[in-house]
């Protein structure tokens, strides 16, 4: 299979009802631009020292008394890192790091048992042992030659040979102690494939990182009474080269950028209220343009500073709740996303893996959207509209080609997202292996125009309304932001000193912008708040969604504990979405008292 | 507790120090008007003290005669100190049940800049922050105190020193990366023809820091410490699976005292040569007997072994087993040596030592402190943490951004009164086999490093790390390379064999990493004999060389 991939950048003046409006803002930075590292090694020069180390190893490599590897992968990456932050106007960091990495796959055994998909007091998952050089995400000289890369490539092997022999002794061990009940093989051959998907990089400048970050972080000047606020840009082009002993080689151009804001202050009895804006594209020229960016920061301050005034939910609320835009994308990022990519159980005798597999996979088949949501997965499509999709990618960290999967349809089930991993459930990937694990790219969901459940979103809100009334509700809920884990436990966890509580609860969600919406249409800003009780089969009880859809993207916490990189960006096009019952409470607990002197340009 | 000394640092710029004329007065204004508020509550801070340091940080580094990475980073990190209670007592007082490491809060990264506006919101903040946690220490403390019996010491939590004012800026220095960079890749290209050292790197990290300090005792205070390392590491590993490191490190306050490029040329081929001979050398099996530590080494074993016992919070930690509390105005050295720690010391035998600073993170001046006069333990290593019969800093608190400041070594100098040339070093350790009945003594001419454990729940033992140890035999063959060995004792028995001392002296130059972060030290030494020394087998892995020859070579 040969998918060759090539776009040019382009750039929209976003129409409809999307959430990010990107229009032309940054291009005439890029073209003045260059004092970012970008020096990535020939392609050429790479697949030969790849091709001739997976040939002398795959030949030669092998330990007295062991098996012989029977199938080698290298995974390549140079990566380039663009990073600034600044606080009320002033620049905090800027930093251009150039990285390459190198993570390297051995199998020894035979497809049907060999070394992987075993858990043997973290083997797995740590990789290398303390003397053994290191073979996953490898840190490799940022210029590199073909003797440099194949000396770099030979240790690897050796170290990554090593751990599978060793691995692979522990799984033969306890194999001989239990019939095992699940034979699917761990690993089946494919036939060799060439595949590309690069685009050009286009460099940014430095010095309008700073100028972004300045000019975002200084609107916050205007707002004394704000504990805390931060503005981060990040811009991070990533060329990879794959090659297998298989024949399979692939390379591919991943591009991404994103800026986020967070702004933390103290409502009149302490508690702890938090904004967040982000946005993520994949370069710089897609962002929004610096007015629109402005004014995003200027809503979130806004809402924060009226925050600080706004009640509390006196009591818990059990009822419906509408999740509008963002809100919506975050409410399915956290609560279906993570259930579907694909991960095998692996074979253990350790407590402590027991019962990791998927959990969604048992559902095959059930229903666990309403009948008029179909959801799929578009990896390889880079846009809708005008927006730019920051989950995609159209040949996965395998090599393979990214497939679209409708996941549910019409509210069942039917499948899930899978990398080269064989399981009882699924015969070969799907093109979802994304650093080193299964992981969502692009997930759409498409609502059935044509059953009563999917609404105008103005009808949406006039059915929430509908059902306070039939049920004699005084108010109802409107969720318009969520809080995003990445945010959370990054930004907002180092602008505030960690003071903002930076753990949620399982199966519930911080509301951080939330209105009560009385039967008469009137709303009302919330302090922050949490739907708890939340699960993924929360969302078969979906009464209605929003025939509009938008783009949400995010930056995803790896789902599987072999994932090389803490978060990923992912992307999700969703409506708005109407749940029947939701338990909404008032943040429970002790709150921080008020500083006791007060913020030093705050007029008494 | 375990600490260790290594290789590593950093830093590099360019800013006026003019530039930075604002930034005490910033600071001094928000800590007033902080202070204001914050003694008058029911759990008053006493004390405030701001530090800010400005950082610049270059790092070129090479391998096999490409770039690994070159970085130059500029950072500006705040240290806000608070006190709750009395200078008697207050939130820092240790706790019986606490863990050894402090817990390391939120890092305060500052703007680059000198806006005002930033920087006081910030350092408000985190301000507020801090007093909230000593707050909460405050309490425990005095909770603690009510249901536990009394520390044995009533000494003070915090020392009253004079306030100092002094603005001695320098700029950060500027570094040609360019021309660095082609000098490590040349000389990182020398490993390139010897595919058995599986690892190498060559780098340069050039570290600045401008330090800012102003507290509610009326200290004012801005100075500059510099440091460029230029360090050389090499790895191989024996066929029966032991790895096999070596090091080189140069130190300098400016780059034209770093040793010419052909010097480290020499130095890094006699280290490969050196690492071929260490692949086939003998393994030492356990010894007991008569050793030479080379001055290098001494100078080490003195910074873990002696050292960090003298760091004097851990006089004061109840964890701590205070080896050396009840030694003192006793002998624990030979009578011909003296050991001093002396910040102010920028050279020794025209090497420069890369602990020197003028003042040390709480403002107080550094200070030449001698530890052990003629063998005879006379002080402790001291910050504002006051321990019995010391009641006040020798300016030797030091951290590294983001931690707390504890007492920590700057340069340490073990002196001679008494010293013999190396030859006679040499001879009197063939002597010390003879008499012994034994058919060879070691030398110790290089060590990696060690650790060495003070806390009182485990035996207060230490283990350092050789390097390079050589066999001198008895009757004068010629020395045999030899691997394998930990050196290993404990403290005092060990001290108590030191019999003579040479007249050339070693200097190490690193970072050591203790509770309060890494920071630059040097130790220095002559070359010592040691009429006993134990050594115990290295742990060693398991784990076998390459299986496959280097690509381009087919065998070795």
């Amino acid at each position: 299979m040969n998918v060759r991939q090539s776009y040019h950048l382009r750039l929209f003046n976003r129409s409809e009802g999307f959430m990010h409006r990107f229009v032309i803002g940054f291009c005439y930075i890029v073209s003045i631009c260059s004092a970012q590292t970008w020096r990535p090694p020939q392609t050429e020069l790479v697949f030969r020292a790849l091709e001739q180390e997976l040939q002398r190893s795959l030949g030669k490599l092998r330990l007295e008394r062991a098996p012989a590897p029977y199938y080698i992968e290298y995974r390549l990456q140079y990566r380039a890192a663009l990073v600034a932050q600044a606080v009320l106007g002033e620049l905090v960091e800027m930093a251009d790091r150039p990285q390459v990495m190198l993570t390297v796959g051995v199998r020894v055994g035979t497809p049907e048992v060999d070394n992987t998909n075993v858990a043997t007091g973290g083997v797995l998952l740590f990789g290398a042992g303390s003397s053994r050089e290191t073979y996953r995400q490898r840190s490799l000289p940022v210029e590199l030659n073909d003797t440099l890369l194949r000396r770099e490539l030979w240790l690897a092997t050796d170290a990554a040979y090593k751990d599978a022999v060793e691995q692979y002794g522990q799984k033969l061990n306890l194999l001989r102690t239990r019939t095992r009940r699940d034979t699917t093989p761990d690993f089946r051959h494919l036939a060799p494939a060439v595949l590309a998907d690069t685009l050009p990089v286009p460099l940014f400048s430095s010095a309008y990182a700073e100028r972004l970050c300045r000019e975002l972080s200084g609107l916050f000047r205007s707002y004394p009474e704000f504990v805390a606020s931060a503005v981060g840009f990040e811009y991070l082009p990533t060329r990879t080269w794959y090659a297998n002993t298989e024949g399979r080689r692939a390379v591919k151009v991943e591009l991404f950028t994103g800026v986020e804001v967070v702004a933390y202050a103290q409502a009149r009895d302490g508690t702890p209220l938090a904004q967040y804006y982000s946005v993520y594209a994949r370069t710089p020229a897609e962002l929004p343009s610096l007015d629109s960016l402005k004014r995003a920061v200027i809503a979130l301050a806004e809402r924060l500073r009226a925050q600080q005034q706004a009640p509390a939910l006196e009591e818990t609320y059990v009822g419906p709740a509408l999740f509008e835009g963002r809100a919506a994308g975050e409410l399915i990022a956290q609560l279906l996303v993570p259930q579907l990519p694909l991960q095998r159980e692996p074979l253990t005798d350790q407590p402590f893996f027991l019962g990791r597999g998927q959990s969604l996979v048992r559902r095959l088949g059930s229903r666990i959207l309403p009948e008029f949501l179909t959801l799929r997965a578009i990896p390889c499509q880079r846009w809708l509209g005008g927006t730019p999709l920051v989950g995609a990618y159209c040949v996965d960290d395998e090599g393979m080609p990214a497939e679209t999967v409708t996941v549910v349809e019409r509210g069942v089930l039917r499948q899930l997202l899978t990398t080269r991993v064989p399981t009882r459930w699924t015969a070969g990937s799907n093109g979802h292996n994304r650093a080193g694990a299964a992981m969502v790219g692009v997930v759409e969901m498409i609502p059935d125009d044509a059953v009563p459940g999917v609404l105008e979103r103005a009808r949406l809100r006039q059915q929430l309304l509908e059902l306070l009334r039939q049920r004699q509700l005084p108010y109802g809920i409107i969720v318009r932001s969520v809080m995003n884990l990445n945010i959370l436990q990054t930004i907002l966890a180092r602008t505030t000193l960690g003071k903002y509580p930076p753990f949620v609860r399982e199966g519930s969600l911080p509301l951080v912008a939330a209105y009560r919406i009385f039967p008469d249409g009137r709303e009302e800003l919330l302090q922050p708040c949490e739907a708890v009780g939340l699960s993924v089969r929360s969302l078969r009880d979906i009464i209605a969604v929003s025939r509009e859809r938008d783009v949400y993207n995010y930056l995803a916490p790896a789902v599987s504990s072999s994932s090389e990189a803490p978060y990923l960006p992912v992307s999700l096009v969703v409506s708005d979405i109407l749940l029947d019952e939701v338990e909404v409470r008032p943040r429970e607990g002790d709150v921080p008292k008020l500083p006791i002197v007060p913020p030093p340009f705050l007029q008494p | 507790m375990r600490y260790g000394i290594g290789i590593c640092v950093v830093a590099v710029g360019i800013a006026s120090a003019a530039e930075k004329a604002s930034l005490l007065a910033i600071l001094r204004q928000e800590l007033e008007r902080n202070a204001a508020v914050l003694r008058t509550q029911s759990q008053p801070a006493y004390f405030l003290a701001y530090q800010v340091t400005d950082l610049q940080t270059v790092t070129i580094e090479a391998q096999a005669g490409k770039l690994r990475r070159s970085l130059e980073q500029r950072s500006r990190w705040l240290d806000v100190d608070l006190r709750i209670g009395q200078y008697e007592l207050d939130n820092t007082r240790p706790l019986r049940e606490s863990f050894g490491f402090v817990e390391r809060p939120y890092p305060v990264q500052l703007p680059l800049g000198e806006d005002e506006r930033t920087l006081r919101q910030l350092v408000w903040y985190a301000t507020m922050q801090a007093y909230d946690k000593a707050a909460e220490e405050y309490a425990k403390v005095i909770a603690g105190r009510a249901v536990r019996v009394r520390e044995a010491d009533s000494v003070a939590d915090f020392s009253q020193e004079q306030p100092r004012r002094e603005q001695r800026l320098s700029p950060h220095p500027t570094v040609d990366t360019a021309f660095w960079g082609q000098r490590v890749r040349r000389l990182s290209v020398l490993f390139a023809g010897h595919p058995w050292i599986y690892s190498h790197r060559v780098s340069l990290q050039v570290s600045s820091a401008q330090k800012f300090l102003v507290n509610t005792e009326g200290t004012q205070l801005a100075w500059s410490e510099r440091g460029i390392f230029l360090s050389v590491a090499a790895h191989t590993r024996a066929e029966d699976g032991m790895e096999l490191p070596l090091y080189r490190t140069y130190f300098a306050f400016d780059f034209k005292e770093l040793p010419s490029e052909e010097r480290i040329r020499q130095d890094i081929e006699r280290m490969i040569e050196l690492l071929r001979r260490l692949r086939e050398a003998p393994i030492l099996e356990t010894y007991a007997g008569p050793a030479i530590l080379s001055g290098e080494a001494a100078a080490v074993f003195f910074h873990e072994i002696l050292g960090h016992r003298l760091e004097g919070h851990r006089q004061k930690d109840p964890q701590s087993a205070q080896l050396l509390r009840d030694f003192l105005g006793k002998q624990i050295l030979p009578s011909f040596l003296d050991v001093v720690f002396d910040p102010l010391q920028r050279y020794r035998d025209g090497v420069p030592l890369a602990g020197s600073y003028t003042y040390d993170d709480e403002g107080v001046a550094a200070q030449r402190v001698v530890v052990v006069e003629k063998g005879v333990l006379r002080n402790f290593l001291l910050n504002r943490t006051p321990i019995p019969g010391f009641a006040h800093s020798n300016g030797h608190g030091r951290r590294q951004p983001g931690m707390r400041t504890v007492a920590r070594q700057s340069n340490l100098l073990v002196v001679a009164r008494e010293s013999v040339s190396p030859e006679e070093l040499r001879q009197r350790l063939r002597e010390e086999c003879r008499r012994q009945g034994l058919e060879f003594g070691l030398l110790f001419d290089a060590v990696e490093g060690g650790f060495t454990f003070t806390a009182r729940t485990i035996p207060n033992a230490f283990n350092v790390m050789p390097l390079v140890v050589y066999k001198v035999y008895a009757d004068g063959r010629p020395d045999e390379l030899v691997r394998g060995v930990d050196l290993i004792g404990t403290p005092l028995t060990t001290f108590a064999h030191i019999v003579a001392a040479s007249s050339e002296v070693g200097v190490f130059n690193g970072i050591c990493g203790a509770e309060s972060g890494n920071i630059p030290v040097s130790a220095s030494s002559p070359s010592l004999l040691v009429s006993r020394i134990e050594v115990q087998k290295k742990a060693k892995s398991d784990e076998r060389p390459p299986i496959l020859p280097p690509p381009f070579v087919q065998s070795e």
